[in-house]
């Protein structure tokens, strides 16, 4: 019999019967669930493409088990945008040409929005780049990239504060 | 345009001027413009866009032309330094690089220049960042790359001083003067000519076979079949040495074949080479060798187990070097504070713009190589026994070298296209790639010190244990130096007097680590001066003040009990640091008040270094002469690597001779025609050449001063074939002896005054040391572990300063490879071979250095001048970790200080609240 766990997936309740418990988060994601957008580049924790959210931590997905993950909270980068508006990370990495072939952008952001709400960067380039240091980019968008992230902090700080007030 | 479609060439604008190159559009544009446009001002320096010596100009935008294409640059224009001389920012450039000595070996000048010009087309106010910005991508390893932007804002400020054609504006000046390079105008012109740049046309290519392995046994297929399949002209393996298959460089100690028979001891090391037209090396087939890969020991750890690498060397021991003094082991349990520890550091690259580059030719029964070279008569000597020729026989021609700092020194590439053309009685060249020149030349020694150093209550020192083991490579090239000369120095420039100091040098299977600036010395500086700071805060010392109170003065015995009466300079080095030291710790007091992640730190260390070769003979001899039309002709066979002894020894030379510096034509090193001056290396080409030529000005104005029967005093002046001698407002005309050759002609040598070691290491290693005290400021981001250097202020006495804008520019490319060595630098053999590997600093990482220049006189030095150029990096590595403690609390034990390590140690030093 297949143990089965209960996830929050960009918001949405599912149950998932997991019909090999060796299976990790990432080819859940992509195989099962039909969330392709989180990518794998080396399945082995190097790369920082399959970067996702567990309980709002930033995580490689491919060294994640599932079947350690009943009651989680994922978000992927399919579950970012509200709609048609975009997540003010994503719009960064849009304004200042923060990749180009793209396949590792989706942990890229997801590694940024994780980092901004860890709040240990700030917008500080040099604690950005270490924050980022997990995501690897062989295109070498990495000054876009940066940009990006400090764009979108200040972005999201004047939000927050807007919001405050 | 495709790149699959030639059609017939490649055409596109050169430096103004429409031409058509016939070339694969898939080759390098680097190589295309070099070997077919003639463009040899494009310098060709990694071949993977790392060094930046190729930087050219395409449609205005400064790229790198080795990873360019030929292809692409079909229809657009390309500019390289020569054709910017056209142009007013090439002018302005030009004159200023040279005004400021911005060019020292000139192997970068041109992507510099290239780079700059780009940068200055664009117009606008310029600033250090900007500037920073658009020449990062080109590395230099002379300059410490101030002079370089000094020289790029100047530019932007300033109008050209136009010189004609390939002639230097000569500046005037005797000794003391900041007189530009003599030899400056063709390297900021793009007219120099290096290692690479003099082959004919016609000359075959040489390729090396080398080890992939760090030890293996090999053997060949069938090399006859091999060769003619190939379309090769030459096959050469250990049979075809006709003289002996070993060279070296210390007596004693030749042990290195120009081809490994039965066995490779390291990787990269060299069992054959083919030599055919470049088409045929381009197309060249596996070479029939079968390895059999070896276990192989890369440190000194092993090395008593491992295989014993040569006969003799029982536990792979090379050599050991000893100085004692006193009773260390008896006095140090009566100090009041004891300090010890354990330091590391690893194999440094030289890491020259410029990789080993040769080309010979045979005449008739003699061999003529030309070479970049740091020792052009050892070079000779080495060739004729591996040729089984007279050295007379061999002529050695230098090129321009692009930078050396000690690995030069070996030989290289010139075996292999001797053998090649004495052979086949053709021109033969070749160049190294980057990976072969990183694998296969000499390294710092990688050393692991453990130290102890006891002072007593009032904080003066009591003795001091030392025990250093050196990995030497596979071969022992400068290792006995290195043994020997660290003893000698690990006290630094202290009094100290109980001393125990016991070095071991160790084989392994890795490239031979020799000779680089410092000899061993900044290894031993990094343990000597840490262990220093550490001390002075057991004492709640102030650690300037502990240095000063320490160090060695007049009269004071050295650890090998030579005493000097004057001229020991050290107190007046940190003296002069005092004022600065004050200011920056109370800077970094104020700052570290108010920040709590990023915090700031001063170091400083002091350091020595006795110039020329320990205890033993070497000599200079200059040859000088006037020319029957009445030219003062100057053999200066001192090899000038960019440090400027072509400069300094022409000074004291016209100094002696009393005439001006433009009087004097320079004749280079050239070994048919000019005087062995010795080996450009441990720091003694301004104290013994220049010796040497003070000594043949001196005879030369004795000589003239005679035929004209006039006083001391007299002026000298030449005008068409006669001597005017000027005296008490007369003047006198003497007609020069119209012979053939030299009118008049003097040879003098020098060579210093020193006495053997006994056998606990004490007598007079060194006619000269020169001493300095350094001192750094930085920050450190204690989460990152990364630091950012704020100022460097370097205090050098140089006895007397033959040319200071000359000092000041060994004191900044000194600086800079001393930061290397603290922050990033680390040879890992068989990882590192390129330089986006190994780090070296770029024009972003070298912070202001201030230079402060000592003149305290020496008894021997030329007009008392000391050597410089090892000296410089000696306290540079020690004071930046003094500062980066001072900063965090965390003491860096190995070597490089990279952000990983930094981070570890601050982490390590909060878990145990202790260093």
């Amino acid at each position: 019999m297949s143990p089965s766990i209960s996830l929050t997936i960009n918001g949405e309740a599912r149950a998932v019967a997991l019909d090999d418990p060796r299976v990790t988060l990432l080819d859940l994601l992509r195989e099962r669930l039909d969330l392709p957008g989180t990518k794998k580049g080396c399945d082995r924790g190097q790369c920082g493409a399959c970067t996702v959210l567990v309980d709002g931590r930033r995580v490689n997905s491919c060294l994640t088990l599932a079947a350690t993950l009943d009651g989680a909270e994922i978000t992927t980068i399919e579950g970012l945008a509200l709609g048609e508006e975009l997540h003010p990370v994503q719009a960064a990495f849009i304004e200042n040409d923060a990749f180009q072939c793209g396949y590792c952008t989706p942990g890229q952001i997801m590694s940024a929005v994780g980092l901004i709400s860890e709040g240990s960067a700030g917008d500080d380039p040099e604690r950005i780049r270490e924050g980022m240091s997990g995501n690897i980019c062989r295109c070498a968008a990495y000054h876009g990239i940066t940009i990006a992230v400090q764009e979108a902090t200040r972005n999201m700080i004047r939000t927050d504060k807007e919001d405050a007030a | 345009m495709s790149l699959d479609d030639p059609k017939g060439g490649i055409a596109l604008t050169l430096n103004g001027e429409a031409v058509i190159l016939g070339a694969d559009p898939a080759a390098r544009l680097s190589e295309v413009l070099r070997e077919r446009a003639g463009a040899r001002d494009v310098k060709v320096g990694c071949n993977a866009g790392d060094c930046g010596a190729c930087t050219v100009l395409l449609d205005g935008e400064a790229v790198c032309a080795c990873i360019t294409a030929a292809g692409q640059v079909e229809g657009r224009v390309v500019e390289t330094q020569r054709g910017l001389l056209e142009g007013p920012e090439g002018q302005r450039l030009a004159a200023a690089f040279q005004r400021h000595q911005a060019a020292q070996c000139g192997i970068c000048t041109p992507g510099m220049m290239v780079s700059a010009a780009a940068l200055l087309r664009r117009g606008g106010a310029l600033n250090e960042a900007a500037v920073a910005d658009a020449l990062g991508g080109v590395l230099c390893r002379c300059t410490g790359y101030r002079k370089i932007i000094d020289a790029v804002l100047d530019a932007s400020r300033h109008k050209a001083l136009v010189a004609e054609g390939d002639r230097a504006p000569v500046s005037e000046g005797g000794v003391g003067a900041r007189v530009e390079r003599l030899d400056g105008w063709p390297k900021v012109a793009g007219l120099e000519r290096f290692g690479d740049d003099v082959a004919p046309a016609d000359a075959l290519s040489l390729r090396v076979i080398r080890s992939p392995f760090h030890r293996a046994g090999f053997t060949f297929g069938d090399l006859d079949a091999y060769r003619a399949a190939a379309g090769l002209e030459l096959v050469l393996t250990a049979k075809d040495v006709p003289g002996e298959n070993c060279f070296g460089v210390i007596p004693g100690f030749e042990d290195q074949p120009v081809f490994a028979e039965g066995e490779t001891r390291f990787k990269g090391e060299a069992v054959a080479a083919v030599v055919g037209t470049p088409e045929a090396l381009a197309a060249l087939p596996d070479f029939p060798v079968t390895w059999e890969e070896r276990p192989a020991n890369l440190t000194p750890r092993g090395a008593a187990e491992a295989a014993q690498l040569h006969g003799t060397r029982a536990d792979n021991v090379m050599c050991r070097g000893r100085v004692a003094r006193g009773d260390a082991a008896g006095a140090m349990p009566g100090a009041a504070h004891v300090v010890s520890g354990d330091f590391s550091t690893g194999f440094i690259e030289h890491a020259y713009i410029e990789p080993e580059a040769a080309v010979a030719r045979r005449v008739g029964d003699r061999i003529e190589v030309q070479c970049c070279t740091q020792a052009p008569y050892m070079n000779r000597d080495g060739l004729a026994r591996i040729l089984g020729l007279a050295p007379g026989d061999v002529r050695i021609l230098p090129t321009a070298t692009g930078g050396g700092f000690g690995s030069k020194l070996d030989l290289t590439a010139q075996p292999y296209v001797a053998l090649a053309a004495w052979r086949l009685n053709r021109p033969v060249r070749i160049a190294y790639t980057r990976t072969e020149s990183i694998a296969s030349s000499t390294k710092r020694h990688p050393s692991e010190i453990r130290m102890e150093i006891g002072a007593d209550a009032e904080g003066r020192l009591v003795a001091e244990t030392f025990d250093g083991v050196f990995n030497t490579g596979a071969y022992a090239s400068w290792g006995p130096t290195v043994a020997n000369r660290v003893p000698i120095h690990a006290s630094g420039p202290y009094l100290t007097p109980n001393y125990r100091a016991d070095s071991a040098g160790v084989h392994t299977n890795t490239a031979p680590s020799g000779a680089f600036r410092g000899f061993g010395v900044p290894q031993s500086a990094v343990a000597q001066e840490q262990l220093f700071d550490m001390l002075a805060e057991k004492l709640g010392m102030d650690r300037l003040a502990f240095r000063k109170l320490n160090c060695l003065r007049n009269g004071d015995p050295t650890v090998t009990g030579q005493v000097f009466e004057t001229g020991m300079g050290i107190e007046a080095c940190f003296e002069a640091l005092e004022p600065h030291w004050a200011w920056a710790l109370a800077g970094a007091e104020q700052f570290n008040a108010t920040h709590d992640t990023v915090k700031r730190g001063v170091g400083v260390a002091g350091g020595w270094y006795g110039c020329g070769n320990t205890s033993m003979s070497n000599p200079s001899t200059i040859r000088a002469g006037v020319t029957p039309a009445g030219e003062v002709v100057l053999h200066q066979g001192a090899m000038d690597i960019g440090q400027g002894s072509n400069t300094v020894i022409t000074q004291i030379f016209a100094e002696a001779l009393g005439v001006s510096v433009s009087q004097v034509a320079l004749v280079g090193p050239d070994t048919d025609v000019t005087p062995d001056a010795g080996k450009t290396s441990a720091s003694r080409q301004t104290f013994i050449t220049g010796n040497a030529a003070r000594l043949a000005g001196a005879a030369l104005r004795a000589q003239i001063l005679r035929l004209g029967n006039v006083g001391e005093g007299a002026e000298i002046g030449f005008e068409d074939g006669t001597i005017v001698l000027s005296e008490g407002g007369e003047k006198r005309r003497v007609e020069l002896p119209q012979d053939e050759g030299y009118a008049l002609e003097v040879t003098e040598s020098y060579d210093p005054p020193t006495l053997p070691l006994d056998e606990n290491g004490q007598g007079v290693p060194y006619a000269v040391f020169g001493t300095t005290a350094q001192m750094a400021e930085l920050e450190v981001d204690l989460e990152l572990g990364t630091v950012k250097l704020l100022r460097i202020v370097a205090a050098h006495d140089v006895g007397r300063a033959i040319n200071p804008l000359l000092v000041e520019g060994q004191i900044e490319g000194g600086v800079a490879q001393g930061l290397g060595l603290a922050l990033m630098e680390e040879f890992l053999p068989g990882r590192t071979e390129n330089l986006h590997d190994y780090l070296i600093p770029t024009i972003g990482d070298v912070p202001p250095i201030e230079s402060i220049i000592i003149e305290s006189g020496d008894e021997h030095g030329p007009f008392g001048a000391k050597g410089l150029g090892e000296h410089c990096l000696i306290p540079t590595a020690p004071a930046v970790l003094n500062a980066i403690a001072h900063a965090s609390g965390a003491r860096i034990h190995h070597l490089p200080a990279t952000p990983a390590t930094v981070r570890a140690a601050i982490l390590a030093q909060r878990e145990n609240g202790t260093e």
